[in-house]
């Protein structure tokens, strides 16, 4: 009741909402730049190319016809604008996540992980005071872009629950005898090998096979390890209780470790595979494993 | 009337609150979990990549000492896939309308399981009777529309259609292939969507520049009008 109840800088959650509002946005600037709106959003019935599964939003406007799909593209991405430079509060939030239930869901083979992760990254901030700083609203409510407003901090907790229970339970799936340890480790090699998803020839991996598998191993490792790194964050949060490994894990800075590796993980997936808006959308929740207190100094990090 | 109720719900906004954060962490994870609700089609056990996930599985079991074949392993795999499949649809049943309402439904399989024989898309069209090449995946040669080809929306479509041998959707995507190819190629009378298909070399094939041969698996042909 206590943690439900705490407040906190506003910070992690207006970078949490900038990098979602960015990436929601550049994602609708890709399906536009290609021609891909009719493609996607109208059904072959209204003069589109496939057949869609309607959401609620889309129903609600009518179904899946061009004047619906561009309704939708035009408002979603006027929200994720808003959503962006933090005017309009919760409702940006909302309304872009309406959108992007509506629009996302018509034909979902064409999606992914990607849209999933943006889905409920944008709900999170419908419950969250993510314009308490760095954000128009700010300036309107106080003069100033920046303020150290005090704002609930258990949506941020859940976004941390999120990207935790993302990890966890990715390794989980991972039950091919390519990725679980004891195995030859080959998983990464295989997959940097796709057609579909890889950005380069893969002639490379002649030399960085063994590399490959070092990364599958920890890739695999990092995964199925998420909770602790949940409660290292936990440990650090609470760094003034007694307790020997609460104590050893803040030592050690394993938070640190983990968001670390993490990053890393993001970072090379995006420069080696094409995977559409995930590595934006999860390191945009990465925001969130920052307290106020790093991004204030982060010189003397705990 | 209406202001009495607003001070109780203010007063319990503490209770209300930790209550929502419950639900919304039991959905979630519920959702989540692993789901087998994609695997419940006998064909996908049958696929090459499957097939060899089994052996690697029947050999490993075996090294341990329990004596299986990938065959038995497949069955019993099956049963448990199937039963899990259930399993979880029931738990997912009373959060269906909060994960439709908020976006909150989630699955991350996140490259589970590598696909050793993923197919590749090669696109022709046909100019005065004869095949002329205009798409090959990863060719760096033939890279007609390639912005939308390998947009990530288009990508995924174009390999699962073929992978699940869904030809009425494969007919979609030829005719939208097709509109665009009228547009390129005034004299372009049809458009073919071949797949390709063959085993990822492993490293020691890569070392000796030994590419397995692919084997073409699905072909569609679009009249372009």
């Amino acid at each position: 009741m206590r943690l439900a109840g705490r407040r906190e800088c506003g910070t992690s959650l207006a970078l949490l909402r900038v990098g979602i509002g960015l990436t929601v946005l550049g994602t609708l600037v890709s399906i536009v730049s290609v021609g891909l709106v009719e493609v996607l959003f109208v059904d072959v019935s209204a003069g589109g190319y496939f057949s869609l599964t309607p959401t609620w939003p889309v129903r609600a406007l009518g179904g899946p016809t061009l004047g619906t799909a561009w309704t939708l593209v035009a408002t979603t991405s006027t929200a994720a604008m808003a959503l962006t430079v933090g005017l309009g509060g919760r409702v940006a939030a909302a309304l872009t996540l309406v959108g992007w239930i509506g629009l996302t869901g018509l034909l979902r083979d064409a999606g992914g992980s990607f849209d999933a992760l943006l889905r409920n990254a944008l709900w999170l901030l419908v419950l969250a005071q993510s314009t308490a700083t760095l954000s128009v609203d700010c300036r309107r409510r106080t003069g100033r872009w920046r303020s150290d407003a005090r704002v609930p901090a258990w949506p941020r907790w859940l976004a941390i629950y999120q990207l935790g229970l993302m990890y966890f339970t990715a390794g989980l799936h991972k039950v091919s005898a390519h990725w679980i340890p004891g195995g030859d480790h080959d998983a990464l090699y295989y997959i940097l090998q796709w057609p579909a998803w890889i950005r380069w020839d893969p002639s490379w991996l002649v030399w960085a096979h063994p590399w490959t598998r070092a990364a599958t191993v920890a890739t695999w490792c990092f995964e199925v390890l998420a909770p602790l790194w949940l409660v290292s964050l936990w440990w650090h949060a609470t760094r003034d209780r007694p307790g020997r490994l609460r104590a050893f894990a803040n030592r050690i800075r394993l938070r640190w470790w983990f968001f670390g590796f993490g990053v890393a993980l993001h970072l090379g997936t995006w420069l080696l595979l094409e995977v559409g808006p995930f590595s934006a959308a999860a390191l945009s929740l990465y925001a969130c494993v920052l307290t106020a207190d790093d991004l204030r100094r982060p010189t003397r990090r705990g | 009337m209406a202001i009495p109720a607003l001070g109780r719900l203010r007063r319990r906004w503490p209770q209300l609150r930790l209550a929502f954060i419950a639900v919304h962490l039991c959905a979630v994870t519920i959702a989540a979990l692993p789901t087998t609700a994609g695997l419940t089609q006998r064909a996908q056990w049958t696929s090459p990549a499957a097939q060899a996930e089994f052996a690697a599985w029947a050999k490993r079991l075996s090294a341990l000492g329990i004596a299986t074949d990938a065959d038995t392993l497949r069955e019993r795999a099956w049963g448990v896939a199937t039963s899990w499949a259930r399993t979880h649809a029931a738990l997912r049943r009373p959060f269906v309308p909060y994960y439709a309402c908020c976006g909150t439904d989630q699955t991350w399989r996140l490259f589970a399981a590598p696909d050793r024989f993923p197919s590749r898309l090669g696109i022709d069209v046909r100019i005065d009777g004869d095949w002329l090449p205009v798409y090959r995946e990863l060719s760096g040669t033939y890279d007609w529309r390639i912005a939308t080809l390998r947009s990530h929306r288009v990508r995924g479509i174009s390999h699962l259609f073929a992978d699940t041998g869904d030809r009425q959707r494969l007919g979609q995507l030829a005719s939208w292939l097709g509109q665009l190819a009228a547009r390129d190629f005034e004299e372009a009378t049809a458009i073919r969507l071949r797949y390709v298909r063959g085993p990822l070399p492993t490293s020691g094939q890569l070392v000796r520049g030994e590419l397995p041969s692919l084997q073409p698996v699905t072909e569609i042909v679009q009249v372009i009008e």
